[in-house]
């Protein structure tokens, strides 16, 4: 037991939490840049010379020409990620001093990652760069090891939430509008099936109420962020969030190579593919590299058919729009059954229904404001306007940046997974976890491909 | 907040005597969030939950302000009340002087 006599330090809620939150950082980040391209676009400029990426290259002299020319591009962006993500992070209590080598280390890593990924051979030998991060990532914390002081800039949730504001900005709010309901209701049924079964399976295993609620919100919401809410909510003991941490984890980066691989063999659509990746995928930077993946194989040489946009904008609506903003309407109907239900006494006992706002995935926010501003700014434009000047100028630069923030997560994933170090799950929670994954596959890809497969596949047409 | 000792009854899991979640203006001064055992520091919590910022975050909105009782060994929210709430020492101090 920790019986420490220091004063408490604990951080308590209020207006800190514009500034304490990584949700909120990620909003702020975004919008700036989003803000930033807008004003840019207006003035006849763009954010296109500090968007810099590899140009897609098939000889060796081709890729190092490209590079050398655009050194003081990548040192320009580099200077800009790291003031942005480096006054973030020391504001969230990172240290700069292990913040900056280790966000080196991620944007050179990332850089050599993206370089490879414009290889034009890259699809065909599946060098998709969010799986070759992912595992890079993994092959070095596993197999070589890292100082733990170099996590402070490895921030997964950070880069992830960045780039899906930004990916808001490439978003029209019409189409939000326009599928979002069939998102909500597709995520619905999978999330509630998924996590009844878990929670009943890990039930008749002879699991504590409070553990069966925790994996099982893990399995049906948004993995290891939904777990943790939930286990906050019921009280959880603190053996618990670790049991499904390391669940979630290991489901998911099963799923994040296998997933894209199932879809392209049962020749899914990208729009498709990523509504199952969506339903099914456990964890949103997971998922978001599976989906990804999978977009970029859309096309010649791969040969699915639809866009990688379609790949990506069906993720995201299935899984921000449909599973990650219940998260707070989860925690707060499970605590009203913990309460009820599972822990009686003789005073009354009441859940705080402000939980549903504290627990809300703030980052969604932002991805909501992003895709706002950009449909207001692009208001008027004819097609071939927007083709010819609002998509180069305004959406290409930000698309680019967001394609950055998903490598730096991809990477970090796999740099932050040490597998050795996972809690033991137990087998009964395995088995109870494992049911609900298994539910969760077969209606996930029941409902993307036969019941709302036309409506994934035309996405955005 | 509490009024009294809240035994456990036939729905009551062992080691979880005593916890009660609460929201009146009196019990905020004195709820877990308050408390010498509550703990709930981003960095903390990441280091407790091994993993937990490969796919998720110590700083993420969603935790809310959860943190660790190391009274109960138990997860739970800023603002749960309970019979063994303690002051921080400092608390405890200026109370005294005072």
């Amino acid at each position: 037991m920790h019986d420490s006599a220091a004063p408490s330090s604990n951080q308590s809620p209020g207006w800190k939490e514009f500034w304490l939150k990584e949700d909120w950082w990620a909003v702020w980040i975004g919008l700036a840049l989003v803000l930033a391209a807008y004003w840019l676009f207006l003035s006849g400029g763009s954010l296109d010379w500090i968007a810099v990426a590899p140009k897609k290259w098939s000889t060796m002299e081709q890729m190092g020409a490209d590079f050398a020319a655009k050194i003081p591009r990548y040192l320009a962006q580099l200077g800009l990620f790291l003031a942005v993500f480096g006054a973030g992070a020391a504001v969230l209590g990172h240290k700069p001093r292990a913040f900056v080598p280790s966000f080196l280390l991620v944007y050179v890593l990332s850089l050599l990652i993206n370089i490879a990924g414009a290889w034009d051979k890259a699809s065909v030998y599946t060098l998709e760069p969010p799986l070759l991060a992912l595992l890079l990532g993994l092959v070095i914390s596993n197999l070589i090891g890292l100082p733990r002081w170099l996590d402070a800039g490895f921030r997964v949730e950070f880069y992830v939430k960045t780039g899906i504001v930004l990916l808001g900005a490439g978003l029209p709010f019409s189409l939000i509008l326009w599928a979002g309901p069939v998102a909500i209701l597709q995520a619905s049924v999978v999330s509630i099936a998924t996590f009844l079964t878990i929670f009943f399976v890990g039930r008749k295993l002879g699991l504590e109420r409070t553990l069966c609620a925790t994996l099982g919100a893990g399995g049906a919401v948004c993995g290891v962020s939904a777990a943790i809410a939930v286990a906050g909510a019921v009280r959880a003991r603190k053996e618990h969030p670790p049991i499904a941490i390391t669940l979630v984890v290991l489901y998911a980066i099963v799923l994040v190579f296998s997933l894209p691989l199932a879809a392209r063999a049962l020749h899914l659509s990208a729009g498709v593919g990523g509504a199952w990746i969506g339903t099914s995928e456990f964890a949103d930077a997971a998922g978001l590299a599976a989906a990804q993946s999978y977009g970029g194989l859309a096309g010649a040489p791969a040969g699915i058919a639809g866009t990688a946009d379609q790949a990506i904008n069906a993720y995201t609506l299935i899984k921000v729009v449909g599973r990650d903003v219940w998260i707070g309407i989860w925690a707060f109907v499970l605590s009203v059954i913990s309460i009820t239900l599972w822990e009686k006494s003789a005073t009354g006992r009441k859940a705080d229904g402000a939980q549903i706002w504290w627990r809300f995935p703030k980052f969604v926010v932002g991805f909501f404001l992003a895709s706002l501003l950009i449909t207001f700014a692009i208001r008027g434009y004819t097609l071939a306007d927007y083709n010819k000047l609002v998509k180069p100028g305004l959406v290409a630069p930000l698309v680019a940046l967001r394609t950055w923030a998903f490598t730096f997560c991809f990477l970090s994933i796999g740099l932050t997974t040490r597998l050795r170090e996972l809690s033991s799950s137990g087998v009964r929670p395995f088995w109870a976890f494992t049911a609900g994954a298994v539910v969760n596959l077969i209606l996930g890809y029941v409902l993307s491909v036969y019941v709302f497969g036309q409506h994934w596949s035309n996405l955005g047409h | 907040m509490s009024s009294g000792n809240i035994g456990p009854t036939s729905d009551t899991e062992p080691g979880r005597e005593g916890i009660e979640p609460g929201s009146d203006a009196a019990a905020r001064k004195r709820c877990c969030g308050q408390c010498r055992h509550f703990e709930n520091d981003p960095a903390a919590i990441e280091a407790a939950f091994r993993g937990l910022s490969a796919m998720s975050s110590g700083a993420a909105s969603v935790r809310a302000h959860d943190g660790l009782c190391h009274r109960h060994d138990l997860y739970l929210s800023f603002h749960d009340i309970c019979d063994d709430f303690q002051a921080p020492a400092r608390s405890l101090a200026s109370t005294r002087a005072g």
